[in-house]
């Protein structure tokens, strides 16, 4: 890593990370968008075309990317990483959830406006924190369904122990 | 009352064995707790073997042997080392009481409520739900259940299920509270206490890799949440006990790295011989483990103190490790059965498979080693797929979480290159101790198809810890680094440990659903744990229909000889010895085998002397039947004519003995059984019983059958009522004799038959007609 990344290369360490994140967010617009509202819900037929999807999603992101480095628009490149997480809660979205994602859009967009300059204080931090950031984000992204499915069981198992307790 | 004194027995034998090595040793609260908890466990199982071997396993002399050898510590703690023990004691009080404000912040707050809430859920569970996983119904629980009924260990025959022949020192955990109960009640607790156990190791862990206190609990915390520890902790499967023991093992490895003293050493050969006596895989982490030992004992001692302390680790490790390898050699031939290694590698062994499907060489090659081949065919798209898809997810199968995946990877990754910095600075402990990640991983692909992934995710639960103590390292790095993370990342890890704990809600493997249960316990309708089979999946809810009464109907006497056959793939025996182990499976009612005496390929045993008292059959599709002992046929017992069918599905037949039947509290139990499971078909039937008197007897297959059996058996209905196979109802009717007999749904052939009623139902009509013979 320490070899890519030469002297004066901090910046593109970080044009690095939002590349990655912007791939994975417009592979994943894109999916939003040529997929029907019915695929979108079983997840592994929906991975299967998100995994197709993803590859794209990075190639444009890769031409955004060297556009902005071409400019040298390192603070522009940092703030993007800041976007590329509202879509990793689009899902939501899809889930039919109204409010929450118009939240997360709202927070994300004042914290790109706000943030001049990503602080990098140690590279592999941020990468590491965006790794998490991004995997924990897919995971919930194919997950979060089955998580919530058993919604009504659960409280039929608080209102079984309220039986319980209270007689 | 009993309950109380389990708990006060269990206290006693921690209380003392903690005490013991805080005197021997000035121990922090967290591995003090560790290593007492790792030789209660172990002195259990250690006395639970050897009474088994010598046939005195009964509950007196169990409790006399564990109380004589913890009474004897705490004996001599007071009359040797009593103002030592008191100072350490008193010294551990102080550490616990000045830390434990330190560790209560809002979100270790959280996790414990949150804890505290599971803990009442799964106890509820495990008090009114049987105990449902397949395996434990399949091979887990079968043994300990006849070594409760015969007083020493055997071996049931491994013509049925070569899980009989492994190792059972998990097994022998849930023997305890099995054999203090002489009931099934609390067993499936035993994993989630195991679960409780594996929070302190991973928190004692955390803090021998310099994490903050209040991180190593919350990380320590965490595992209790991971989707798959809850599903395992509600089973009796051994998934769980082998991961817990892996991290306690690592846990002794790595003091002994650190210190050098032998105390640790033992403590390692203590938690070797138990894993070893848990399942075979962890006979990877123990060689995996040695590197880290061998290492230590060459840079402390001398050669001949090496050699030394070496032998003393192994001589630790002998009484519980060993016997299963002896048993399965004396009596197989092969230490490791149903496996073999040889010089070309690791063989399936299977004595059952070869018996029962004869085409099957007995020697088989294990399964490719598929998914190692997929995933260096593909492994971007594997990884990916493997990571997200999170095999097992929503069983005790699998699923490590978005803890894992999302979080625990990075930090692993984050841990193993900071580990290959350390063994390039020549400090080759991290490498060691984080190697053993990608070597479980590495093992595991070796073994495993891919298909078989979303089941067999449990086998390496133990990477879960791995993942949660590098997030805690993680986490202590972030606090210089990115402090602003920190409360984002524990937010997060405490929003998906709520979501973890709904999830539970919707397990299939194994049902925690508790409203039929509560609303029966409310309304006054229990009747047996084994009615709640209904909510699990496969055939469990028909065999239940048969297991549930027998339980029932046993629950109070000396308990009945139960015959039961099924196809080989649903020869679930686990059940029918009933909630208080009251009832004997015939079919193991042999000539029992010396404990090292050769099993017999293929040829059945003497069979007892006594016949059957019920039978239960059960069959699945055009699935042959598998038969244990003497072959009796569903066909047979119609035949015989002294057994009387008590419930019937479309694939499962119970009958029992019609004068067990007779007797007047088995009968009125049965009646109440009727009366409170078949409840809306009775009201049903009740409106018509008054027309259909006047005959001789009412014959039927149908599932209303036992509605009208227990209004005949109360005297509503004034004739007798005969539940039959399905294609039994015209030789029934001709073995009777009547003149004038009911069949439903259809009139007998060569009979002269008159439409008597008809009753519309939410499920369709029945028909009833009265048939005179011609």
């Amino acid at each position: 890593m320490d070899a890519l990344i030469a002297q004066g290369t901090g910046r593109t360490a970080r044009l690095v990370i939002p590349w990655l994140c912007c791939g994975a967010s417009i592979g994943f617009l894109l999916w939003i968008i040529f997929s029907s509202s019915g695929e979108l819900h079983p997840a592994p037929v929906g991975f299967r075309r998100y995994m197709f999807f993803f590859p794209v999603g990075l190639a444009v992101s890769g031409v955004a990317g060297a556009l902005l480095w071409f400019f040298g628009a390192w603070s522009v490149a940092g703030r993007l990483s800041y976007l590329s997480c509202i879509f990793y809660f689009g899902f939501l979205k899809v889930l039919g959830w109204p409010f929450v994602p118009w939240i997360l859009l709202i927070v994300a967009s004042i914290e790109f406006m706000r943030t001049r300059e990503v602080q990098v204080v140690t590279r592999w931090f941020l990468l590491l924190l965006h790794v998490m950031g991004s995997l924990a984000g897919l995971y919930m992204t194919f997950n979060l369904g089955r998580f919530l499915q058993p919604w009504g069981s659960f409280q039929e198992v608080v209102r079984s122990l309220w039986l319980l307790v209270s007689r | 009352m009993s309950i109380l004194a389990f708990i006060i027995v269990n206290l006693l034998i921690f209380l003392s064995w903690h005490s013991c090595i805080s005197v021997l040793r000035k121990l922090s609260v967290g591995e003090s707790i560790v290593y007492a908890g790792l030789l209660m466990a172990a002195q259990i199982v250690l006395t639970e073997l050897l009474l088994g071997i010598v046939g005195a396993l009964t509950l007196p002399t169990l409790l006399t042997v564990n109380l004589g050898v913890s009474g004897g510590l705490l004996v001599w703690l007071v009359l040797a080392r009593r103002s030592l023990a008191a100072e350490r004691l008193a010294g551990m009080g102080r550490e616990f009481i000045s830390g434990f404000p330190d560790v209560m912040t809002p979100v270790n707050a959280a996790l414990m409520v949150l804890g505290i809430f599971l803990t009442i859920w799964v106890c509820t569970a495990a008090y009114f739900l049987p105990p449902r996983g397949i395996d434990d119904l399949v091979a887990h629980l079968p043994p300990i259940y006849q070594y409760v009924q015969d007083h020493e260990i055997s071996l049931l025959p491994i013509k049925l299920r070569d899980q009989f022949a492994m190792p059972q020192n998990g097994e022998f955990l849930f023997l305890w509270p099995l054999i203090f109960f002489h009931a099934d009640t609390f067993i499936d607790l035993v994993q989630y206490v195991v679960a409780l156990f594996g929070v302190v190791v991973i928190f004692a862990l955390a803090r021998r890799f310099e994490v903050g206190r209040d991180d190593a609990v919350f990380v320590g915390l965490l595992f209790l949440f991971t989707p798959l520890v809850l599903g395992q902790a509600g089973s009796n499967y051994v998934d769980l006990i082998v991961g817990v023991c892996y991290l306690t093992l690592l846990y002794a490895a790595m003091r002994f790295w650190q210190t050098g003293a032998m105390f640790h050493l033992i403590m390692a050969g203590i938690a070797t011989g138990f894993g070893l006596g848990i399942k075979h895989n962890l006979i990877v982490a123990v060689l995996a483990v040695q590197p880290m030992i061998v290492m230590c004992l060459w840079r402390d001692k001398h050669f001949s103190a090496a050699i030394r302390a070496y032998a003393c680790y192994v001589l630790f490790s002998l009484p519980l490790g060993t016997f299963w390898f002896l048993r399965n050699f004396l009596v197989t031939g092969y230490p490791l059965y149903p496996y073999q290694l040889d010089l070309s590698g690791l063989h399936a062994v299977s004595w059952s498979t070869s018996i029962n499907f004869p085409g099957i060489k007995t020697v088989t090659q294990l399964p490719s080693n598929q998914a190692l081949t997929d995933f260096l065919h593909s492994p971007v798209n594997f990884f990916l797929s493997y990571m997200f898809q999170d095999p097992g997810l929503g069983s005790f199968h699998g699923g490590f979480g978005v803890m894992f995946w999302g979080l625990g990877v990075p930090a692993i990754l984050f841990c193993i290159c900071k580990a290959v910095q350390a063994a390039m600075r020549r400090d080759f402990f991290p490498a060691l101790f984080w190697g053993h990640v990608p070597l479980t991983f590495f093992v595991y692909f070796l073994q495993i198809s891919s298909s078989r992934l979303q089941f067999n995710q449990r086998l390496i639960l133990v990477v879960v810890g791995f993942g949660l103590l590098a997030l805690g390292i993680f986490l202590k790095k972030l606090r210089t680094e990115f402090p602003g993370s920190v409360p984002v990342i524990r937010s997060f890890c405490v929003a998906v440990s709520i979501l973890a704990v709904v999830h539970l809600a919707g397990y299939n493997w194994p049902s925690m659903q508790i409203r039929q249960p509560v609303a029966d316990w409310a309304s006054g309708e229990q009747t047996t744990d084994y009615k709640y089979f209904a909510q699990t999946p496969w055939d469990l809810p028909l065999l239940g229909a048969a297991w549930g009464p027998l339980d029932f109907l046993t629950q109070s006497g000396d308990g009945w000889s139960v015959y039961t056959a099924a196809p080989w793939s649903v020869s679930w025996t686990a059940p029918v010895f009933g909630s208080h182990i009251q009832n004997q499976v015939w079919n193991f009612r042999q000539e029992p085998v010396g404990l090292f005496q050769q099993e017999p390929v293929g040829d059945l045993r003497q069979e007892p002397a006594s016949n059957p008292d019920a039978f239960i059959f059960h069959r699945m599709n055009d699935a042959p039947l598998f038969f244990l002992g003497k072959k009796i046929t569903p066909e047979h017992v119609w035949s015989d004519g002294r057994f009387e069918m008590v419930t019937k599905t479309p694939t499962t037949y119970f009958w029992v003995n019609s004068s067990l039947l007779r007797d007047s509290e088995t009968s009125e139990k049965l009646v109440t059984w009727y009366a409170r499971t078949f409840a809306s078909d009775i009201r049903v039937l009740e409106s018509i019983a008054g027309r259909l008197s006047g005959n001789d007897a009412l014959v039927t297959a149908s599932v209303w059958g036992h509605g009208l059996k227990y209004l005949s058996l109360i005297g509503t209905l004034k004739m007798p009522v005969h539940i039959v196979p399905d294609d039994k109802v015209r030789s029934q009717a001709q073995r009777l004799k009547g003149q004038k007999i009911i069949p439903l749904d259809k009139p007998l052939i060569g009979y002269e038959s008159n439409l008597v009623a008809r009753l519309k139902t939410s499920v369709g009509t029945i028909v009833f007609y009265e048939n005179r013979i011609r």
